[in-house]
C-alpha cells in the first residue's frame, strides 16, 4: 500500500538512521493516544455496536502505526487517523450488507427544528426554544445520530462531532467538497428530524401535519 | 445583506467556511438581528448538546490491548 522508501522523512532529532524506532513509537503513543477517545466515539457513532467499535479503532491504530512514516509532520494528525478510520470502516462496510439501503424521503430546511419550536403551542409558550435543547438526552442525540444512513452520518461525525473543515472532510471521505456539502446538508436535516419525534414524544406534542 | 441571504449563509457561517469580509457582515447582521440572532443562537446551540452528547470515552481495556499490540507489532512490519 504505502512504500517506505519514497518518503523524503526528516524528523527532528532522528539520528539519520532507521533505527529511530522507539522515538517514533513515543511520538506515535502520545499523537494517537491523544485522539483515541474521539476515535472511539467516531467509531462508536458509525458502528453502532461497542464491540466492532473497539475492533475498528484497534485496526485503525494498527493501520495508523503501520504507516506512520507517511504522516506529515506539522499536518493535522486528527485528520490523518480519521482518513485511517473511514477508510477501515468503508472497506469493513463493503463486506457487510447488513446496513439497509437509503429511502429518500422529502428534505426539510436547515431549521427544521428551530422552527418546529416556534410553530409548537405547547412549546412556544416555554419563551425561549433552547430549553428544548436543555431537555434534549444524551442518549437520544446518539440514537438520533445512529439512525441516519451511513453516507449521511460520517460526515456529519466529522463536522459536528469533530469540527473538520469541508476540505478536510472530503479527503478523509475520498469525495469532491460538493458531495461532502449536500450530504453534510441532508443528514443535518434528517438529524433534526428525529431530534424533533423524540421531542415530540417528550411533550405529547400531536403531529400537525407539515 | 438581507435576512434572507444571511439565513441561507447562516451554516456555512457557522461551519467557518465563509471568507472573512463575508463572516463578519454575517456576525455583525446576526448581532443586531432579531430573526437572525435567535436562528444562529438555537442552531449554535443543537451542534453544541449533538457535539457534547456524543462524547465517549475510549475503554480501558481497548487501550491496554492497542500497547499490546504496539509491542507485537515493531517496526519491522513498516
Ligand atoms: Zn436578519
Amino acid at each position: 500500500m504505502s512504500n517506505p522508501e519514497t518518503q523524503p522523512s526528516a524528523q527532528p532529532g532522528d539520528s539519520g538512521k532507521e533505527a529511530g524506532a522507539p522515538v517514533d513509537r513515543q511520538r506515535f503513543e502520545a499523537l494517537a493516544g491523544e485522539y483515541l477517545d474521539a476515535l472511539y466515539g467516531g467509531a462508536l457513532r458509525l458502528t453502532r455496536h461497542r464491540a466492532d467499535a473497539e475492533d475498528l479503532v484497534q485496526e485503525t491504530f494498527l493501520k495508523a502505526w503501520r504507516s506512520f512514516h507517511t504522516y506529515k509532520e506539522g499536518t493535522n494528525f486528527r485528520a490523518w487517523l480519521f482518513r485511517i478510520l473511514m477508510n477501515a470502516h468503508i472497506d469493513a462496510y463493503r463486506k457487510d450488507s447488513r446496513e439497509p439501503e437509503v429511502v429518500d424521503q422529502e428534505d426539510v430546511g436547515d431549521f427544521y427544528l428551530y422552527d418546529k419550536v416556534l410553530e409548537s403551542t405547547e412549546l412556544a409558550g416555554a419563551g425561549n426554544p433552547e430549553a428544548l435543547l436543555d431537555q434534549m438526552m444524551d442518549t437520544e442525540v446518539k440514537q438520533a445520530l445512529e439512525s441516519l444512513p451511513p453516507q449521511y452520518r460520517a460526515p456529519v461525525i466529522l463536522a459536528d462531532i469533530e469540527g473538520f473543515a469541508y476540505k478536510e472532510i472530503a479527503d478523509t471521505l475520498n469525495v469532491p467538497i460538493g458531495t461532502v456539502m449536500s450530504r453534510l446538508s441532508r443528514g443535518r436535516h434528517l438529524l433534526q428530524k428525529r431530534l424533533w419525534d423524540y421531542a415530540r414524544t417528550r411533550y405529547h406534542i400531536k403531529e400537525t401535519g407539515n | 445583506m438581507e435576512c434572507e441571504q444571511v439565513i441561507q449563509r447562516l451554516w456555512a457561517y457557522l461551519d467557518r467556511e465563509l471568507d472573512e469580509a463575508t463572516a463578519r457582515e454575517i456576525e455583525a447582521h446576526v448581532r443586531e438581528c432579531l430573526h437572525c440572532g435567535p436562528h444562529a443562537e438555537f442552531e449554535r446551540r443543537l451542534r453544541e448538546a449533538i457535539r457534547t452528547s456524543a462524547q465517549e470515552k475510549a475503554p480501558t481495556t481497548l487501550r491496554e490491548r492497542l500497547a499490546r499490540l504496539l509491542d507485537q507489532n515493531p517496526e519491522e512490519a513498516r
